[in-house]
């Protein structure tokens, strides 16, 4: 009986790892309808992990996990927002300063004595330990030796992982481990099913735009002027969601780019991310509008195609981590391609994930929008 | 040193110094001929020639009369402001390795942004979005300004309690130095990554910022600078013949220091407001004017305008033209340019000639 659950655990994983790598190279696939219903919510789970069980983490280390996890330290708010999306949220004793200043997260959390380990980039390892965790999640490829450094800290009991949680790459393997890990199986093969069908469904669209018609865009990153290069996230995106960059020649991820090579390189479109803006605490979109508008007052900018066509967009990353990263990609793709892409309610999609990650009514919460000016109807 | 051995027209020297100053010329033409837009050097000169171009919408005027020109002055007038501001603060300490940045004016400036740039949008005072507008970039020059302003009297201050002998002035500003470089670390302990990276960004030094609304007060820092060369070079020339001399041709040199601390200071404190602190041309361009003419402060300080000028010019073309188009910060250009000078400097010391003011 365990054999066969293992079995059908690792074939399952091997699938779901082959459909999130090859999902940017189907060309002939068959969109799926967006608006599916949801899996229906039975009490009893269908996969039961019986512990121990041994994964592989994004950082190729065999981690034992002896029982189920209940007191969980986290590094950033991308790990917070998939734990609370499991619905294991509350077993969160110790996050970075990121969770702890984000009133939404608190909220959620409900509860008020999380330990504040530090910054993300140097977590203290006592206070790590102060907060008693049977097991602590990492970035696996960002700050991974300062990671490690506070790993080895940390008595035997503590057990570590790694997942990036951000990259599409390894995003939706991750969350299965995650699953596993947690005895949430059920909750992580829904929210896998659910942003990994939406993901195909854009990148399956976008692939069919033909290289002609493929929409010349700069992508700035969240410092003046700091373009998008390869390596990026956002490059990621763009070239998903069927765009060009016009600085995808650059072989650095955030260069700051000189004004004059936009106007020369002349875009259609023009996007800016923030993470500044929070739609759901903040009282008004100013700060999107500021941004937007020192965009186009840039001496000299009137002529690029972008401003002139009233093509420039600013929108912020907030909550848009994780399986977020989907919505950043269809908000992207719906921006170059209004009209391939209008069967996409991007407000839907974005309340949706606030759904899954616990919040009850996030229409009443999150009142403003992402997006400065809004999006095109197409 | 013999300085009224000499007389005051040289010949020889005013020839160098006025071809100095004409060769600032090309310099100006080729940057603003270069950049990232490629532009015909027709297209070039033509709006050159057209201050108010019939068609200003063409994209070649705005590229020269918005971008290239302004920072083009800008680089200029920094260059030479942070030049004559070295060879000043050279000439009342006696220390050829002293200059603004050594009374603590850059740490000053910078801990100033740092508060905006980061305790402002950590408490929450100003949202972070606002700082990457052109108001809330004024807001960081303004804040950078105060601290270096206040910084520059406590500085004073600390120097007329323990009276104004070169070594104390060197001493207090290094003091200073440190503690405002505690206060930054402490900053950017605290610091969430984007306002990090845009801080960073900010102490690198750029001449980006220059817009024409900022080149009135960086005309304004020229006078007083030109103002300065005026006032102080006979004076320096008889401080550098040491306190007790200078006394005896009617120096003080108390108020000497004192004048020549806070002016150069202060100049200082503008442009590098508004640029962010660009490292080594104070220490640099006084130390080739003083190969090129000599130590006499009456030729050195015109000479130190020029070469400021050129220097910082041609640093900014590099930093713009070297990758493009990637924009290096013109700090790390005027790193790297110092730090080969002084070795190269230290190579050829022929028994500490060449170090000696």
């Amino acid at each position: 009986m365990l054999k066969m659950k293992l079995v059908a655990i690792t074939v399952s994983m091997v699938l779901i790892a082959i459909i999130a790598y090859f999902a940017g190279y189907y060309t002939s696939y068959i969109p799926m309808p967006v608006s599916m219903p949801r899996p229906q919510q039975i009490g009893i789970s269908k996969f039961k992990v019986v512990y121990p069980i041994t994964i592989v983490d994004s950082a190729g280390r065999n981690v034992t996990i002896e029982k189920e996890p209940q007191r969980v330290v986290v590094v950033s708010s991308t790990h917070e927002m998939v734990l609370l999306a499991l619905g294991i949220g509350n077993r969160t004793v110790g996050a970075s300063d990121t969770v702890i200043q984000d009133p939404i997260f608190m909220a959620l959390l409900q509860k008020r004595d999380i330990v504040n380990i530090g910054k993300f980039s140097s977590p203290s390892a006592e206070a790590i330990i102060s907060a008693n965790p049977d097991l602590v999640i990492f970035y696996a490829s960002f700050y991974k030796r300062v990671y490690d450094e506070v790993a080895a800290k940390l008595p035997p009991t503590v057990k570590v992982v790694y997942f990036d949680l951000y990259k599409i790459s390894t995003m939706f393997e991750e969350i299965y481990k995650l699953g596993l890990i947690f005895n949430k199986v059920d909750k992580a093969l829904e929210l896998i099913s659910k942003w990994s069908s939406r993901f195909t469904y854009i990148v399956g669209k976008a692939t069919e735009i033909m290289p002609s018609s493929r929409v010349r865009t700069f992508f700035e990153g969240y410092t003046e002027l700091a373009a998008a290069g390869p390596g990026s996230g956002w490059h990621q995106i763009l070239t998903l969601a069927g765009g060009t960059n016009i600085f995808g020649d650059i072989p650095q991820p955030y260069p700051k780019i000189s004004p004059e090579s936009v106007i020369e390189r002349n875009p259609d479109v023009i996007i800016k991310v923030t993470a500044a803006f929070n739609p759901c605490v903040d009282n008004s979109t100013k700060p999107l509008e500021n941004l937007y508008n020192t965009i186009i007052s840039r001496p000299g900018w009137k002529s690029i195609s972008a401003v002139a066509n009233n093509r420039v967009y600013v929108y912020t990353t907030k909550y848009l981590d994780g399986p977020g990263y989907v919505i950043q990609l269809a908000l992207v793709a719906k921006l170059l391609y209004p009209n391939i892409f209008k069967d996409i309610n991007i407000d839907q999609w974005i309340l949706d994930w606030l759904k899954d990650m616990g919040l009850a009514e996030p229409e009443k919460v999150c009142k403003l929008s992402w997006v400065y000016p809004s999006i095109p109807s197409g | 040193m013999k300085i009224n051995a000499t007389p005051f027209f040289s010949f020889k020297r005013i020839l160098l110094i006025s071809s100095l100053f004409l060769a600032i010329i090309p310099v100006s033409f080729l940057s603003i001929a270069i950049g990232a837009y490629n532009l015909p050097i027709s297209d070039v000169v033509k709006c050159l020639l057209n201050p108010h171009g019939e068609n200003p919408a063409i994209i070649a005027y705005t590229i020269v009369w918005f971008y290239r020109i302004p920072r083009t002055i800008g680089a200029l007038i920094t260059g030479a402001v942070l030049a004559v501001a070295g060879a000043l603060i050279q000439g009342i300490t006696r220390n050829p390795l002293a200059s603004p940045f050594t009374l603590g004016v850059s740490s000053a400036a910078s801990f100033g942004a740092g508060l905006v740039i980061i305790a402002g949008v950590k408490l929450a005072l100003l949202p972070q979005v606002f700082l990457q507008t052109p108001e809330g970039y004024m807001i960081i020059t303004l804040a950078a300004f105060t601290i270096c302003f206040l910084h520059t009297l406590l500085i004073l201050t600390l120097l007329f309690i323990k009276g104004f002998s070169p070594e104390s002035i060197v001493l207090a500003g290094i003091a200073m130095a440190y503690m405002y470089s505690a206060g930054i670390t402490f900053l950017e302990y605290f610091a969430g990554e984007s306002s990090l990276k845009e801080y960073i960004f900010w102490i690198m030094g750029d001449l980006t910022r220059v817009n024409w609304g900022k080149i009135y007060f960086l005309l304004a820092t020229l006078l007083i600078t030109i103002l300065a060369v005026y006032l102080f070079a006979w004076d320096l020339n008889a401080l550098s013949l040491g306190d007790d001399v200078a006394k005896s041709l009617g120096v003080d040199p108390r108020k000497l220091r004192f004048k020549v601390a806070f002016m150069a200071s202060l100049t200082t404190a503008t442009v590098i407001s508004i640029t962010g602190p660009i490292p080594f041309i104070c220490i640099m361009a006084p130390h080739i004017a003083r190969l090129i003419i000599g130590s006499d402060n009456r030729y050195l300080l015109p000479t130190s305008i020029a070469i400021g000028s050129i220097l910082l010019t041609i640093s900014d073309i590099i930093a713009r033209t070297a990758l493009k188009p990637i924009e290096l910060p013109v700090g790390a250009v005027t790193n790297a340019l110092g730090a080969s000078f002084f070795i190269s400097m230290y190579m050829s010391i022929k028994k500490g000639k060449v170090m000696s003011i």
